[in-house]
């Protein structure tokens, strides 16, 4: 199958997917990526597999999202490509990156999946962005994500809180206080950490909110390697009590440059819901098999979107499932190791997973 | 199956605190701050008796207690190999094998050698001995001296255990959480032997980092020996006070290196099967288990080669004794590591990886780019770099400076010192022959220092004392 053909099937399964034909079009998926990706390929056949022996998308082999640090990993040639989408490589300098021939796919699927979650109202919203313009980063998949969604889900009087790096928290403040007044709904959408700052900036400055009815807070990323580190509980519910939120409206978004698309958490129990076009499987990183139902492992994402790249990645971070998606455990931080080396101090150092 | 482990004084009845393995729990003794002062004081009380023996019936004693150990029928010698590969989960043939070659490290004449290593009179630890300068000296351990033992291979807490008895001090023995099994049952046997010996010690537990308790213990110690990682010792650091003496043992880097001669055709497998034997033993959890081989190219087999045998005899040794079970951490830090250089190896020929099929039981990285001494995921995975001689080493080892721990070699008598110069040079402070990197031998200087010497204060009386004193002898003549 070409390019168009795969591109327009799935297309047209995040527009009216109906769950039952995941597993062939995973399959077709596979098959495209084994034959135009070639160093996928050389790791499909390092483990004896090739598309003509699976029946199920469960033995499609997963990339662990370090090697996209060493390789590009993409069934097209960068030079004709549209984009990519960069990781931060904090720790080890390298930086991976998902190349994405163009982002049509990318797109619907962050839009499917975002309207779905957040606007079931189908209204346009007034928001607040807490990261930087994809003019400033135009390599980060986040930068892009909140763009769409300001772009396409926003009013006209939504704004960029961040610029130059730094954010402006007096703007912000303004920007809540107007709607306070004005008694407008609002989206506030950021990285974890920035609301973590924001929060302490309002205890600073005595500063206490009651946002509108209807009014949401997105956050991603997480808290972990940061200044401050905490609980994704934690976070939800001194956000929860900062804006006067309930907790179901304060929503967290999973996702990760290495995919296509993203998972949402509004149960307020840590569960991140997939698209119908994502399935996650947990597997025992000690022999690659699936464990027992409710039992914690570490997560691999299939993502039918991500297909410019690999469907099948292998995260690092543990997890269990659930129905249409899982419970994140946290982040497996690399070898805790009761050994006697410097390995355990080399590998605890995480990679944030958004830049 | 529940064991009460630990060991205190019997006017004491302290909380226990569970610690699970598996089907095994272990209530290890967990004091409060008051009756960790009692113990110390204890301790103290039970020291001067101790201190009033001679060194040479000490030895007697842990000689006797090895004896005991040392018969595969002795009743904790089998409740260690029980129960030891529960706790730790190191498969049971390891654990005996390593048990019976290491107790013998400590028996009556290799004690004595530790002695005769670090002092040329031992008797300076019973009495004033005269110094050939003139005057007299003699050596004190510390009154009481805390450990805090590791738990990444079983039964090494006998190393400091020993060295503060042989120096006649009291212990306060710290468990790790991962292994408090071995010291507790060995200071028992202590007890069947000795009472009076096995009342100065306690072998306690506490979380690592507990304010109060590391405050008390510290602070009433002349000496912490403490193992442990980089952070663990830095908040020892900061909590002892500056007069009590730490001596550290931080996580360290060891690595081999193989003569292109050890490579002959009929040898080059034996040689493989040493490498893999340090690779594999206590799953590579030791300071000195190798990260790395360097091995000379242009022997009769390449090094490529050389790496793909290694990769069977790490097969080989996973059939025999296979690694312990591992936390999705551990594998997941293999997996990442084996993907960073499979996908390197798809676009290069420079890299080659060898992997266990369907599991993470062991990987061997050949890297023919490396620049940078490479830092193992550890459980059983290993580099080899090739190099042109022994000349290429020392800018890896740079890096790694005051890390860097134990070399195993592979040479010839023609080449053997020409290596040694070299890896003394760079900071290694033990080499071995490969194959033997787990085992040191009794009296070796642990991270280059000395073990017992390290311990002691020294007395000097000046000659002086000894002239000067007759002018008042009121028998003078």
């Amino acid at each position: 199958m070409n390019y168009e053909q795969i591109k327009q099937n799935i297309l047209a399964f995040i527009e009216n997917g109906e769950s039952d034909s995941f597993e062939s079009l995973a399959l077709q998926v596979f098959t495209y990526q084994y034959e135009n990706n070639p160093i996928y390929r050389k790791f499909c056949r390092a483990r004896k597999v090739h598309p003509s022996m699976l029946q199920s998308y469960e033995q499609i082999p997963p990339v662990p999202v370090g090697a996209f640090k060493e390789a590009d990993i993409s069934c097209t040639p960068i030079e004709e490509t549209e984009t990519y989408f960069q990781t931060s490589g904090t720790t080890s300098g390298r930086q991976g990156r998902n190349i994405h021939r163009d982002l049509d796919v990318w797109t619907a699927s962050m839009k499917a999946h975002f309207e779905e979650s957040m606007m079931k109202e189908k209204k346009r919203v007034k928001m607040a962005i807490l990261f930087p313009h994809p003019k400033e980063m135009p390599h980060s998949s986040l930068a892009h994500y909140l763009f769409i969604a300001l772009r396409d889900y926003g009013t006209k009087d939504s704004e960029y809180i961040a610029t130059n790096g730094d954010y402006d928290f007096e703007k912000f403040v303004a920007f809540i206080a107007e709607a306070e007044q004005s008694n407008t709904p609002i989206y506030l959408l950021g990285a974890t950490f920035s609301f973590i700052h924001f929060v302490e900036y309002m205890e600073n400055n005595n500063l206490r909110f009651q946002l509108p009815k209807g009014s949401r807070v997105l956050d991603t990323g997480g808290s972990k390697g940061r200044a401050i580190e905490m609980s994704s509980d934690h976070f939800k519910q001194m956000v929860a009590e900062s804006f006067a939120l309930p907790k179901s409206d304060c929503v967290n978004m999973y996702g990760m440059t290495e995919l296509s698309s993203q998972f949402y958490d509004q149960s307020g129990e840590g569960i991140q819901k997939a698209p119908n076009w994502v399935k996650t499987v947990v597997i025992n990183p000690e022999n690659g098999l699936r464990v027992q139902k409710g039992e914690k492992g570490i997560l691999v994402h299939y993502d039918l979107a991500n297909f410019h790249s690999v469907l099948g990645v292998m995260t690092e971070d543990l997890g269990i499932a659930e129905n249409a998606g899982f419970k994140l455990l946290g982040r497996s931080q690399g070898a805790e190791a009761k050994g006697c080396s410097l390995a355990v101090e080399q590998f605890r150092n995480g990679v944030s997973r958004w830049n | 199956m529940e064991l009460k482990i630990g060991s205190i004084p019997s006017f004491i009845s302290p909380a226990y605190e569970k610690r699970t393995f598996d089907s095994l729990t272990l209530l290890v003794p967990k004091l409060t701050s008051e009756e960790l002062k009692q113990v110390i004081s204890h301790l103290r009380q039970q020291h001067r008796k101790l201190q009033a023996r001679k060194t040479d019936e000490i030895i007697n004693i842990i000689d006797q207690a090895i004896k005991l150990w040392l018969d595969p029928n002795y009743h904790y010698r089998k409740l260690a190999e029980e129960l030891l590969p529960i706790v730790t989960g190191y498969d049971s043939e390891m654990i005996r094998v390593f048990l019976h070659s290491y107790l013998r490290s400590f028996r009556k004449e290799k004690l004595q050698r530790m002695l005769e290593v670090d002092f040329t009179n031992p008797q300076v630890l019973d009495e004033f001995r005269p110094r050939t300068s003139g005057g007299l000296t003699r050596a004190y351990g510390p009154d009481l001296i805390t450990h805090v033992f590791s738990g990444n291979v079983p039964a090494l807490p006998l190393w400091s255990l020993v060295s503060g008895l042989l120096v006649k001090s009291s212990t306060i023995g710290k468990l790790s959480s991962s292994e408090p099994l071995f010291p507790s049952l060995f200071v028992e046997t202590l007890r069947e032997i000795d009472q009076e010996l096995a009342e100065c010690i306690a072998i306690i537990w506490w979380k690592g980092g507990e304010e109060e308790l590391e405050k008390v213990a510290f602070t009433s110690s002349e000496s912490i020996i403490a193992y442990g990682s980089e952070g663990t010792i830095n908040s020892i650091r900061k909590k002892a006070p500056s007069h009590v003496r730490l001596h550290a043992h931080g996580h360290k880097l060891s690595a081999g290196f193989i003569a292109k001669d050890c490579l002959q055709r009929v040898l080059v497998t034996e040689t493989a099967r040493k490498a893999a034997k340090d690779a594999s033993q206590f799953d590579q959890q030791a300071c000195l288990s190798p990260h790395v081989f360097f091995v000379e190219e242009e022997g009769s087999v390449s090094v490529r080669e050389f790496a793909s045998l290694l990769a069977q005899e790490m097969n080989n040794y996973q059939v025999k004794m296979p690694r312990a079970r591992l936390t999705e951490q551990e594998n997941q830090a293999i997996i990442q590591a084996r993907s960073k250089y499979q996908f390197q190896a798809f676009q290069t020929k420079e890299i080659t990886i060898f992997e266990s099929e369907k599991s993470t039981s062991w990987t061997v990285v050949y890297d023919q780019k490396a620049t940078r001494f490479p830092i193992s995921p550890l459980n059983r995975f290993v580099y080899v770099i090739p190099v042109q001689s022994i000349d290429d080493v020392p800018p890896f080892l740079h890096q790694v400076r005051g890390f860097i721990q134990t070399f195993g070699v592979a040479c010839t008598p023609h080449t053997f010192r020409s290596i040694l110069e070299v890896l003394g040079g760079c900071g290694v402070n033990r080499i071995t022959f490969l194959g033997r990197m787990g085992e040191p031998e009794p009296g070796w200087h642990h991270d280059g220092r000395p073990h017992l010497a390290d311990l002691v204060r020294w007395v000097d009386v000046e000659a002086s004392v000894e002239m000067d004193m007759d002018a008042y002898d009121p028998h003078r003549v």
